[in-house]
């Protein structure tokens, strides 16, 4: 195992990149940042786009850029999806899908082909001219395209930015289900906060050219020092094992830890199988003790640290037994009605239906 | 009454439109897509020279042409030296000064379409695997084919209608340089009121069709890009 190691000290008129950064060699590491702070930039950096001065990147044994030397991107072993689907207008679906495969050094086999136009739902739009698709089916055609060549490396710059939300709800199970069977790392920019916690694995945070934070995506969510902790949609990722699905209420048990199981709704799930569960920190009440309510999941835990967010509101950090942290989102009325300081002992439910797993 | 070799200076206006399109095509596609990649006052300095035919009196190409091509000059001298061509009064100085009178009708329109496929194409490309020719190839070309169709139409088409540059390079050989607009103008200078029918109406003809597939070959194009 290598990792990806980018470091750059670009110097631009109205802009300056500064960071060293190993990305992990499996697995969705998401670039995440306000816009301008060199997202695009970086994944161009990767792809080999552009030769930016004062710039490296290796991975193992390639040797992308140095000093010495500059690899072009249509000689690197990477696939790329951009914001938008750059389709080629002047070939059908079909061609466009092969243009890649054609060219690149293990192209996927006619079986795999097949497979996969199967399963992005796209067999019986081939003969199509792409401009004639719907922006979804579009985004779907390039991400196929990418895939097909059976690349190391895939860089996806916000796939989905550019859709509106149905079609948006429509990719996204499917790059949930890729991540499950992706074998080499994925590099993905967004700017949406619900979107990374589905998608990644690890987080590098980027602001105005440098690397805030990077690492495992579940710690950084829950850093208090790092800016995510402070959003109204800040939120927690967990993958949990199932433990038994429960056919009748159409819910099944994930293992939160030794003391906890929550309950959400989920069709057809083997225990023993991973899901990915984000808890949003607005979903999470909490109480002083435990009492007859609606919401099936109620986890002890107690407060480690809380601050305000903006006149009204707090966030409270909780720790449970199994040292899992929570992100509480409450007004700072009820904060003080409740008795929150640090040390209490409280309840933190959230509703089921305010939980979805996905496939992990 | 038609005289035979009537509709020789036809077929050799033909030829000449032919070969000029061509040699445009050749040098205007690289050309234009040099162009359409970069940008400051080199470029527009360029971009200037290569429109300068639209506006200047075809008489004052001429002039020029005639000036560099003489054997008088150094250029004409040398290349009647080394190659034994002498240039005026020539095939090969007409498709040359056909080529400078029409290189704006050829360029222009290859410039703008690539410039409106933008980067992104090509850098498509490239993160397919595509090296740069053959991205060229590939993606740019098949794109910007509506252009390219334009230009070599409005080329050729311009290049039909030539007669103040042609007056002043070519002369009046029947068979070399003896183009259907020069003929025109000396059949109707000596009352052959009947071959200036003949001509005229033939180049009409030829002109309204041709300029009529081009309307139709952009209204299809239309649909792809």
């Amino acid at each position: 195992m290598s990792q990806i190691k980018l470091s750059s000290r670009l110097q631009r008129r109205d802009f300056r990149f500064d960071f060293e950064l190993a990305i992990p060699e499996s697995g969705i590491t998401v670039l995440f940042g306000p816009s301008g702070s060199g997202k695009t930039t970086l994944l161009r950096m990767l792809a080999g786009l552009e030769q930016y001065p004062d710039t490296q990147l290796s991975w193992g044994e390639r040797e992308w850029q140095s000093e010495a030397r500059f690899i072009p991107c249509y000689q690197r072993d990477i696939g790329m999806v951009f914001q938008t689907p750059r389709l080629f207008a002047h070939l059908d679906v079909e061609q466009n899908l092969r243009y890649g495969m054609h060219r690149a050094s293990t192209p996927a086999s006619e079986y795999e082909f097949t497979e996969l136009i199967r399963l992005l739902g796209l067999s019986n739009m081939l003969d199509r001219n792409p401009l004639s698709l719907s922006g979804g089916e579009q985004q779907r055609v390039a991400i196929a395209r990418a895939l097909l060549m059976q690349p190391s490396l895939l860089l996806m710059d916000e796939p989905l930015s550019a859709l509106d939300a149905a079609n948006k709800a429509e990719i996204l199970p499917y790059l949930e289900r890729l991540h499950q069977e992706l074998q080499i790392p994925l590099v993905y920019v967004t700017h949406d906060l619900t979107e990374m916690a589905r998608l990644g694995d690890s987080l590098v945070l980027l602001d105005a050219g440098k690397v805030v934070a990077a690492g495992a995506m579940s710690a950084l969510l829950t850093d208090p020092y790092l800016p995510l902790a402070n959003r109204q949609d800040a939120c927690m990722q967990f993958d949990l094992e199932v433990v038994k699905s429960d056919r009748e209420y159409g819910l099944c048990e994930l293992k939160f830890n030794e003391n906890v199981h929550l309950e959400l709704a989920c069709d057809r799930s083997k225990p023993g199988s991973l899901r990915r569960v984000l808890i949003q920190a607005e979903d999470i009440t909490l109480s002083s003790k435990t009492h007859q309510s609606s919401a099936l999941n109620q986890i002890p835990v107690f407060v480690r640290e809380s601050w305000s967010v903006g006149p009204s509101h707090e966030h409270v950090l909780l720790e449970t037994v199994g040292d899992q942290l929570l992100i509480a989102r409450i007004t700072r009325k009820s904060a003080r009605k409740l008795g929150v300081e640090v040390g209490a002992t409280l309840i933190a439910s959230i509703k089921t239906s305010a939980l979805r797993g996905s496939l992990r | 009454m038609i005289e035979p070799g009537l509709f020789e200076p036809i077929w050799l206006t033909l030829k000449l439109a032919l070969v000029s399109t061509l040699v445009l095509l050749v040098l205007g596609i690289p050309f234009g897509w040099w162009l359409a990649q970069r940008r400051g006052w080199f470029i527009d300095t360029l971009n200037t020279l290569v429109a300068l035919p639209l506006v200047l009196p075809p008489t004052v190409i001429g002039f020029y042409l005639l000036l560099v091509m003489s054997p008088e000059s150094g250029l004409g001298r040398w290349l009647d030296d080394t190659f034994g061509l002498i240039l005026p009064f020539s095939f090969t100085g007409l498709v040359i000064g056909s080529v400078i009178y029409s290189l704006p009708f050829v360029i222009q329109p290859v410039r703008n379409a690539f410039v409106a496929i933008g980067p992104e194409p090509m850098e498509t490309a490239a993160t397919l695997r595509a090296k740069p020719l053959d991205a060229f190839i590939s993606v740019a070309l098949p794109l910007a084919r509506p252009g390219i169709l334009t230009g070599a139409v409005l080329g050729f088409a311009h290049t039909l209608g030539e007669f103040g540059v042609v007056l002043l390079i070519g002369g009046n050989i029947p068979g070399e340089t003896r183009v259907v607009s020069i003929a025109i103008y000396d059949h109707v200078e000596t009352l052959d009121w009947s071959s200036a029918h003949w001509l005229s109406g033939t180049m009409l003809a030829i002109s309204f069709v041709l300029l009529l597939l081009m309307q139709r070959l952009q209204r299809r194009s239309q649909g792809i890009l």
